[in-house]
């Protein structure tokens, strides 16, 4: 008897360690999902009415390199002042994260995104912006081109999000100081100056440059490629932007004339020994600041913003005295021709608010503070008069705010500007550029000469549930993986067989269909929104 | 005569029927283990086989479960675009190629290990040595990946112990190259499990008569006779058994079920040629991407392959050995 009781027992523990019970089932139909959103409403204007107590929402931010996961700071704060919000943070660890959250219908309150905005902007996922408007008469921001470029992701005429760092023609005009936003490369100062090595201007020059560093430092990998970044900045520099997209036709980046150019350049790189495939290979942005800050390389590929310049200056004079870094020059292509950089922006990232938000309300209210006026100057200027001034459209921080800006870690620590989501760039850039030395801000002045946005191509790249999403997803996977086979290849005549076979795989994914699609979708886009005219 | 015979066997049935209940009824606390392993095989394995509609649909996670049966048929249209894709033949060689490489020494490897540990004189090294063995077991993946970037990058151990001794003068790219992502795995699949499944063996040949060895030796028997003609044939049940483990869980790793771990964290682009397998590429689609309806249908396709394997493996087995699986 005491046998059976026992056997039942175990077998009873047994299933359920199996089973482990989870939450519910993913996208029930819609009857359930209209009471959960009532019942939603109904308990959050309860908390409301009820009482003034501080709501912590979770929020899941889908960018590996965010360097800050806590809500703590000044700004923060005041946030939490302003609007009765404070948010339990989590950074994702890989791109694939959110993907399965979304599949598995597991996704916190609210979530921050550059990808994936066609599948979170879904009813049965997420709140609308309107559905939130109407029931908490809050407004939610974004003028009309933002509401337009966020619909662009949804299939039923109504926007789940807004894209932050969106800024209109005029706002751009407007801009008195720094450059918007780019990959560039960062360079060891006195590692150059101790070996008497001048910078280069062309990327003939850079190849030997490279070459006496290797020379000079043979510990150390002349050419650091930043985690995601690469050889973006090349690839602006060797021509490939303007050959993808000069204001008509658009080329997908294996079709575009200088692509096969930049390759042999990446490769020659390559072969020399100024690159590592190990550093090609790994993804992680802090693995890759490691080697920047441990003396592991010279040359550094990054984005350019002072931020990031002072974090490498903080950081490596850590573990060296006297290093010092600056931003290079971009430099003139193999025919001595330079080209500047531009965007596709439509903005980058979207602030979803999902179906499993425990309070709607309160994510309401805080989206409906992040993007006002007033909000956005907070998450990045810091408190009015007390953090800075504007003195006729001039911004001039304190004394306390630039001192702690020189380094990274303490910015984020005291401060903490990283919860910017719903600012425009351009506001970012006059804070970034804001109190700076002029020495320092004219590095990056180079960045901005020649910009140009084309939002139009951004608007007009198709949702992953279309023919050409699909299309578009194969290329950027095949583009990867073949990529890195041509880069790497140990001679010429491996070289032009990879490359063969790389274009060869993308003419069978679609790359033609794919570029006839984007050039009708782009004259489509430019005549609706009025774009380049 | 023709009632009495009807009788007779309805007596016959009702006598071994109430012989089966009095069997259960003994056995019961057995028979709940077995119950219980059934319904976990119903719910999570028998039951969500109707998902498998979902490859031969139009189907989009927006539309719920519902969605599984009002969706559109599109039939074999996600079978053809899988088939046709540029992918399709290196990833069936890389998953097909990785599975049969760890049956190939992952099976056999535990079999000389407890055969070398069961021959120690001393006990005590050979516990150290069979404890330090099947430690690696319970570490995860996730933490072996780590410890093998430090080891196996250009500037990690292996590579400057080689540079030190003037063994290569460049580093290896272990981790990078796509020509050694499969020894690799291996590698490192073999020195994860060998140890524990060792464990199996070892307790099998512990099971053997003594008396035989002895007498092996009276007749003359050396130790690798004795290994060869009595050890290795008296634990061939065992061995058997594990096979049948293994091939089981052929596409899955075999005996350690990680190949999807280890193509998942130690592949990335520039091995992706050699490390990339459908169970990745379905994680990639179905989960990243989202297509679910495609990344079934290709799940499907693995299972259909691994399927022939195994019947092909079973024919092949019960030819040479005269015992299968079924």
């Amino acid at each position: 008897m005491r046998k059976k009781v026992l056997a039942t027992l175990l077998a009873v523990v047994m299933l359920m360690g199996i089973t482990a019970c989870g939450n519910s089932a993913p996208y029930s139909d819609e009857t359930a999902v209209k009471e959960d959103t009532e019942s939603a409403q109904e308990s959050s204007s309860e908390q409301n009415t009820s009482s003034n107590e501080v709501v912590t929402l979770n929020i899941f931010i889908n960018e590996s390199w965010w360097p800050v996961d806590t809500f703590t700071g000044i700004i923060p704060e005041a946030i939490t002042e302003a609007t009765g919000v404070t948010l339990n943070v989590t950074v994702t660890a890989d791109s694939s994260q959110l993907g399965v959250m979304i599949a598995s219908n597991e996704l916190p309150d609210i979530v921050f995104t550059s990808t994936e905005h066609d599948r979170l902007s879904n009813s049965k996922l997420c709140y609308s912006y309107v559905e939130l408007a109407d029931m908490y008469g809050y407004d939610l921001g974004g003028n009309e081109e933002q509401i337009n470029i966020a619909k662009s992701f949804s299939s039923d005429d109504d926007y789940y999000c807004l894209l932050n760092w969106y800024d209109t023609d005029e706002e751009w005009e407007s801009l008195t100081v720094g450059a918007p936003g780019q990959c560039g490369i960062f360079y060891r100062k006195d590692l150059l100056d101790a070996a008497g090595i001048a910078l280069p201007t062309t990327a003939e020059e850079f190849m030997d440059v490279l070459g006496q560093c290797k020379e000079a430092y043979p510990d150390m990998t002349p050419f650091g490629l930043g985690g995601t970044w690469k050889f973006q900045a090349l690839s602006t520099w060797l021509g490939v932007g303007d050959s993808i997209y000069n204001g008509s036709a658009y080329y997908y980046d294996s079709s575009a004339s200088a692509y096969k150019g930049l390759l042999k350049y990446c490769n020659e790189l390559y072969r020399n020994g100024y690159i590592t495939a190990e550093d090609y290979a790994n993804e992680n942005e802090a693995d890759s600041h490691q080697n920047a800050y441990n003396n592991k390389c010279i040359f550094y590929s990054w984005y350019t913003s002072v931020v990031n310049l002072n974090q490498l200056n903080s950081e490596t004079a850590k573990n060296q005295e006297g290093a010092e870094w600056a931003l290079m020059d971009p430099i003139a292509d193999l025919n001595g021709e330079v080209h500047a950089c531009y965007g596709t922006s439509k903005g980058w990232g979207g602030t979803f608010v999902s179906k499993n938000c425990k309070d709607p309300e309160a994510a309401a209210r805080l989206i409906s503070f992040l993007c006002s006026e007033e909000g956005q100057k907070l998450t990045l200027w810091g408190r009015e008069g007390i953090d800075y001034v504007e003195v006729d459209g001039e911004l001039q921080f304190s004394e306390e705010w630039l001192e702690t800006r020189k380094s990274t870690d303490k910015m984020n620590e005291k401060f903490n500007t990283y919860f910017y989501f719903g600012t425009r760039q351009t506001i970012s850039l006059k804070s970034d550029f804001s109190g700076i030395e002029e020495e320092l801000a004219e590095q990056f002045t180079p960045y901005g000469v020649g910009y140009k946005n084309y939002p139009e191509i951004g608007i007009a790249m198709p949702t992953s549930a279309t023919d050409e999403g699909v299309i578009l997803s194969k290329l950027n996977e095949t583009k990867k993986v073949q990529e890195a086979k041509v880069i790497f290849s140990d001679s010429d005549k491996a070289f032009e067989t990879n490359f063969e076979e790389y274009m060869k795989a993308m003419e069978q994914i679609g790359v033609s269909t794919y570029n006839e699609y984007m050039n009708a979708k782009i004259k489509e886009v430019k005549e609706e929104f009025n774009f380049g005219n | 005569m023709a009632l009495y015979l009807r009788k007779n066997v309805y007596k016959v049935k009702k006598s071994n029927l109430s012989h089966r209940k009095h069997l259960f009824r003994k056995q019961i606390s057995l028979q709940i283990f077995v119950i219980t392993g059934l319904v976990y095989l119903l719910i999570f394995s028998y039951i969500p086989m109707f998902g498998i509609i979902m490859g031969f649909k139009d189907y989009d996670i927006a539309m719920g479960v519902k969605g599984i049966f009002t969706s559109e048929w599109v039939g074999l249209k996600y079978f053809r675009e899988f088939i046709s894709d540029y992918n399709f033949t290196r990833l069936i060689k890389n998953t097909v190629g990785i599975s049969l490489l760890k049956l190939f020494f992952t099976f056999p490897v535990p079999i000389f290990f407890a055969v070398m540990l069961s021959e120690m004189r001393s006990v005590k090294f050979k516990k150290i040595v069979q404890t330090a063995s099947y430690l690696p077991h319970f570490i995860s993946w996730v933490i072996i990946s780590g410890i093998s970037y430090r080891f196996f990058s250009s500037t990690g151990i292996i590579n400057e112990v080689l540079i030190n001794f003037h063994i290569i003068d460049q580093p290896v790219g272990f981790l990078t190259s796509a020509g050694l992502f499969w020894g690799l795995a291996v590698a490192l699949d073999v020195w994860k499990e060998m140890g524990w499944w060792a464990i199996a063996f070892l307790a099998a040949i512990v099971g053997v008569n003594s008396d035989l060895h002895e007498a092996a030796e009276i007749d003359g028997a050396g130790r690798l006779k004795r290994i060869w003609h009595i050890t290795l044939p008296c634990i061939t049940p065992t061995i058997v058994t594990v096979l049948i483990l293994a091939l089981g869980n052929l596409f899955g790793g075999g005996l350690s079920g990680s190949n999807f771990e280890q193509s998942y964290l130690l592949g990335n682009t520039l091995n992706n040629e050699t490390s990339e397998i459908i169970q990745t590429y379905v994680f990639k689609v179905g989960l990243a991407q989202g297509r679910y309806a495609y990344a079934t249908a290709v799940g499907l396709i693995q299972s259909v392959i691994s399927l022939v394997l195994i019947f092909t493996s079973n024919f092949t087995a019960k030819k040479i050995s005269g015992s299968g699986l079924f």
